[in-house]
């Protein structure tokens, strides 16, 4: 079987990071494409295509909410963490710590 | 109509009608966003090529309208084991039935006059009816599944407490499927050379014999149709005793022997199909019954008419039997592939 390219393992490697990335980002409320700059800024860079349907999705599970803003004459759709999502988010930080030290040891 | 709205709309006419309209309005926005911060990093103003370059960046409508998409099915990872073991046992029946017919269009059907003609019925009939039935077959069992996959999703193929709650020690022992036991094709052979003995050189003795109004009868059993069958009868004895001494002595089953207990089992089905649309095999006709055990007329046609029907139900589960080896073989010649040899 052919090895995967190196940027499906790293995609895969980052898809499971971007859910806490953005979880964590959302505790202002912020819309699609500033929260997709704050997240470039800070090191993480994220595709339109990934951030946006996963923003929809976070909010079907209840983690996240919406409301349409007119904004400079055109409508702009802002995100921001819910209770369900705060309750969440330590646990995922508490988990992702565990596999930062996990993985630190392992790759020593 | 511009750019961004040719965009939005090919991306909408992908989606469900239930979310298009905010996800079309979330994506031109998005696009408008990407476009305005371009135009500051790039110190001019939005033009038809920034915008072209902004919605390449963004992606190809296609790639954008399956992101928003679940992953859909036709027949999904869970229902699909269960599609392919259907199809492959389906398949296996068909191809058999095709066998048997092949079986019986070359050594039992209507005399062709000539080759061109033979080969036309063979390719146009047979064949073709082969093929057609496969294609038929496949395709109300991928709507059969596909149906279940639309209307049944959500359902639980198992129950949640035996997703958690199996047990390790509740697995099946790993069974050698190769393996060959020995005693059952000794005793197979001694039977096979019992039947080769009987049928070809003692035939007139398989029969009943008895008393009936204290005079000794005989009444034959077999008629003489059935052994106008006995070549084939011998061939296929002859195989399965070749079969059977085969494997006593590698031991396993390999590719090759399970193919030839195909075969033969195959061909134990279209025989018994021919004995079933062919003249009656049984000797036991009203006559004999009267005539050697002193039936009454009534009472020899009424048991006639019963034997008749037990040896057609007879030849009907020996074709299914027949049939179910020959999937049985096909089926452990798959799991020898796929498992490994065990000590």
């Amino acid at each position: 079987m052919a090895n995967p390219p190196v940027e499906n393992v790293t995609l895969d490697l980052r898809r499971g990071v971007i859910v806490l990335a953005t979880l964590s980002q959302l505790s202002q409320e912020q819309y699609g494409y500033s929260l997709l700059k704050n997240l470039s800024d800070l090191g993480l860079d994220v595709d339109q295509g990934t951030l946006y349907p996963l923003l929809r999705r976070l909010e079907a599970q209840g983690l996240l909410e919406s409301v349409w803003k007119i904004e400079e004459a055109r409508p702009r759709r802002y995100y921001v963490i819910s209770a369900a999502g705060r309750k969440l988010l330590p646990k995922l930080k508490e988990e992702w710590n565990s596999i930062v030290a996990v993985m630190k040891k392992m790759l020593a | 109509m511009n750019l961004i709205d040719r965009y939005v709309r090919e991306i909408g006419r992908q989606l469900p009608q239930k979310t298009r309209a905010d996800i079309e309005k979330e994506i031109r926005s998005a696009v408008e966003d990407m476009l305005e911060d371009r135009s500051k990093k790039d110190g001019r103003a939005i033009d038809e090529e920034m915008t072209i370059a902004v919605l390449k960046e963004y992606g190809n409508p296609d790639t954008v309208a399956a992101s928003y998409l679940p992953e859909q099915y036709l027949i999904g990872p869970q229902l699909f084991p269960i599609f392919w073991l259907v199809t492959k046992i389906v398949f296996a029946v068909l191809t058999t039935l095709a066998v048997i017919g092949l079986g019986f269009a070359l050594f039992g059907g209507e005399p062709v006059t000539t080759a061109a003609e033979f080969w036309k019925g063979l390719f146009t009939d047979i064949l073709g009816e082969y093929f057609s039935g496969m294609m038929a077959a496949f395709g109300n069992i991928v709507l059969v599944f596909a149906l279940i996959q639309r209307f049944a999703t959500g359902w639980e193929f198992k129950e949640k407490d035996e997703e958690k709650d199996w047990n390790p020690r509740d697995l099946p022992d790993v069974e050698d499927v190769d393996q060959v036991k020995i005693g059952e094709h000794i005793a197979e052979i001694v039977f096979i050379v019992l039947g080769l003995i009987v049928f070809n050189f003692y035939p007139e003795y398989i029969g009943i014999y008895g008393f009936a109004d204290n005079e000794r009868f005989f009444a034959p059993i077999l008629s003489n149709a059935f052994f106008s069958y006995m070549p084939w009868i011998n061939l296929l004895w002859g195989l399965q005793f070749a079969l059977d001494v085969w494997l006593i002595q590698q031991r396993r089953w390999q590719y090759g022997s399970r193919l030839l207990l195909m075969a033969v089992k195959a061909g134990n089905a279209a025989l018994a199909y021919a004995m079933l649309k062919g003249p009656s095999i049984l000797g036991l006709t009203p006559d004999v019954l009267m005539s050697e055990m002193h039936f009454t007329a009534d009472g020899a046609q009424s048991l006639a008419m019963l034997l008749a029907q037990v040896v057609k139900w007879g030849l009907i589960i020996a074709i299914v039997a027949g049939a179910v080896d020959v999937i049985k073989a096909l089926v452990q010649m798959v799991r020898s592939q796929r498992t490994p040899v065990t000590a």
